[in-house]
């Protein structure tokens, strides 16, 4: 007799969610650690992103010959949900290996190590909102009501990012070489998302950033945080990747749940 | 109500090695179809659980022996729920609890005090809960201002003292041990093994996987021998 679980994924995924409590101590914790005998402690975050916003900042606005009040706030918005983005991308696929003694001798939800990842990139995000609020005040950005809108596509993004870095926890255990691939891959990705630049600067060319996800991702959220139009396309484009990708990824998660320990 | 039932348990696992791990093989195996494939993708399969079945009820307490490698704490990890089988079912009652390495959610740069209520989290209790086992583990260790430090100042002598006194610290139904004494003084083990004989009394059932001949006849009343992937089921005069 052979009987296999079904949706030991989705259980697992379920656990996690009920567990939030400690996952986010926890999380806490690893922060707190890692800051510990520092005497600024996590304000570090804000500070290292401040100086690189405003320093690049200043920089590129003079090489692209552009309004630093206009420049900034895009590119600050941009520079802050890229770092969420990538160090997701590159922490995900290294994370079941580095907690393998865990996973190996405490009956933990295998998802809590994403969304452990999520988490603390949720709460780095926290510290670099200074950062943000700091710019747009400081440039004057009019923003109209369709700011609101960034609360709810904060939400979308995140979620986003949860199945995205679930996804490469997983390829992450199963391939060693995974992590270098993305790591290597990274920079290439970073210039072919707006974040240096936004989407009407460069033409043509847009068209073919369209199909990079992160694109959507980012546009999404910028422009009503900066006081722009909103753009249609990239919020639909987002629903419906997170839809599809959550779809996909608890397929998967079923598939790979049970074996993910013996990878690692 | 506390029972452990394993019917028709089997469970393989793979054995990866660099080159099915990495991607270059992956590729290489697609690209050249089958007949590299034999060479290139290469698994090997450990069984370490063939066809088990046994039933554990309130009042076993069980001793698991077999030599290094027989299975004991995939046997142990199985049961905790760790390891799903890739055939079979199995049936748990009970809150479990796992003391196997007891030093695995510890936090070097968190304080003593800090790592209690995280590593009493991981362990599953909540955080007033957590709070609550404090006076206790402080009483234990006797570590006193050194739980203000951080467990990266401790002695290993020390931390093993906290490790310990924190898996310890929650008496559950269904406890499962692996391997766990060696270490620490003389004074610091005859503690442990009273506070271990408290919660290994009032546990329903109780696994306990050594190679110490001793201290399983102390605690069991059963014991598995485990060979090759199968169990035999032994009294406990099995043990001279």
């Amino acid at each position: 007799m052979i009987k296999k679980l079904k949706g030991s994924g989705l259980s697992d995924i379920l656990i996690a969610f009920k567990k939030i409590n400690m996952i986010l101590f926890i999380s806490l914790s690893d922060l707190n650690a890692r800051y510990k005998n520092s005497i600024l402690g996590p304000l570090w975050i804000s500070i290292g992103t401040g100086i690189f916003v405003f320093g690049i900042g200043f920089l590129w606005s003079e090489i692209l010959n552009k309004e630093p009040s206009n420049f900034l706030p895009s590119l600050s918005v941009g520079i802050i949900f890229w770092q969420f983005i990538s160090s997701c991308l590159s922490d995900s696929t290294t994370i079941y290996t580095n907690k393998i003694s865990l996973i190996k001798n405490i009956k933990l939800p295998l998802f809590m190590f994403p969304l452990q990842v999520l988490l603390r990139q949720i709460i780095n995000f926290g510290h670099n909102a200074i950062i943000l609020i700091i710019i747009l005040f400081f440039f004057e950005v009019n923003l109209n009501i369709e700011f609101l809108l960034c609360f709810p596509f904060f939400l979308i993004f995140i979620f986003n990012m949860l199945w995205i870095a679930l996804v490469m926890s997983i390829i992450g255990a199963r391939f060693k070489d995974f992590h270098f691939v993305v790591v290597s891959i990274l920079p290439i990705i970073f210039f072919i998302t707006p974040v240096l630049y936004q989407l009407p600067d460069i033409g043509l060319f847009s068209k073919l950033l369209l199909l990079n996800p992160f694109t959507h991702l980012i546009e999404m959220i910028r422009n009503p945080l900066i006081g722009n139009e909103l753009n249609l396309f990239s919020v639909y484009f987002s629903i419906i990747f997170l839809l599809v990708g959550w779809i996909f990824t608890i397929l998967f998660f079923n598939r790979t749940r049970d074996r993910i320990i013996f990878w690692i | 109500m506390a029972i452990i039932k394993f019917n028709n348990v089997s469970l393989k696992y793979p054995i990866y090695n660099n080159r099915n791990l990495s991607f270059r093989n992956q590729l290489l195996r697609l690209s050249t179809g089958g007949i590299i494939e034999s060479e290139a993708g290469k698994m090997n399969y450990v069984t370490a659980l063939n066809n088990v079945n046994f039933e554990i009820n309130e009042g076993d307490f069980i001793g698991l022996v077999g030599h290094n490698g027989a299975g004991k704490t995939t046997l142990l990890r199985t049961m905790a729920g760790i390891y799903t089988p890739n055939s079979g079912t199995i049936i748990k009652e009970g809150i479990t609890s796992t003391i196997f390495d007891q030093g695995a959610c510890m936090e070097i740069e968190l304080s003593g005090y800090e790592n209690i209520i995280r590593m009493c989290q991981i362990y599953g209790l909540s955080k007033k809960e957590a709070f609550s086992k404090i006076s206790d583990i402080e009483d234990f260790t006797e570590l006193g201002e050194f739980l203000n430090l951080p467990v990266r100042t401790y002695s290993t002598g020390m931390s093993l003292r906290l490790s310990f006194a924190v898996a310890t610290a929650i008496a559950p139904e269904i406890l499962l041990i692996d391997e766990i004494f060696g270490a620490g003084d003389q004074a610091f083990r005859e503690k442990a093994n009273k506070r271990l004989s408290k919660i290994i009394n009032s546990s329903k059932i109780f696994v306990f996987a050594s190679h110490s001949m001793d201290l399983i006849k102390k605690y069991c009343n059963k014991i598995f021998l485990l060979k090759h992937g199968n169990i035999e089921i032994k009294k406990i005069s099995f043990i001279k």
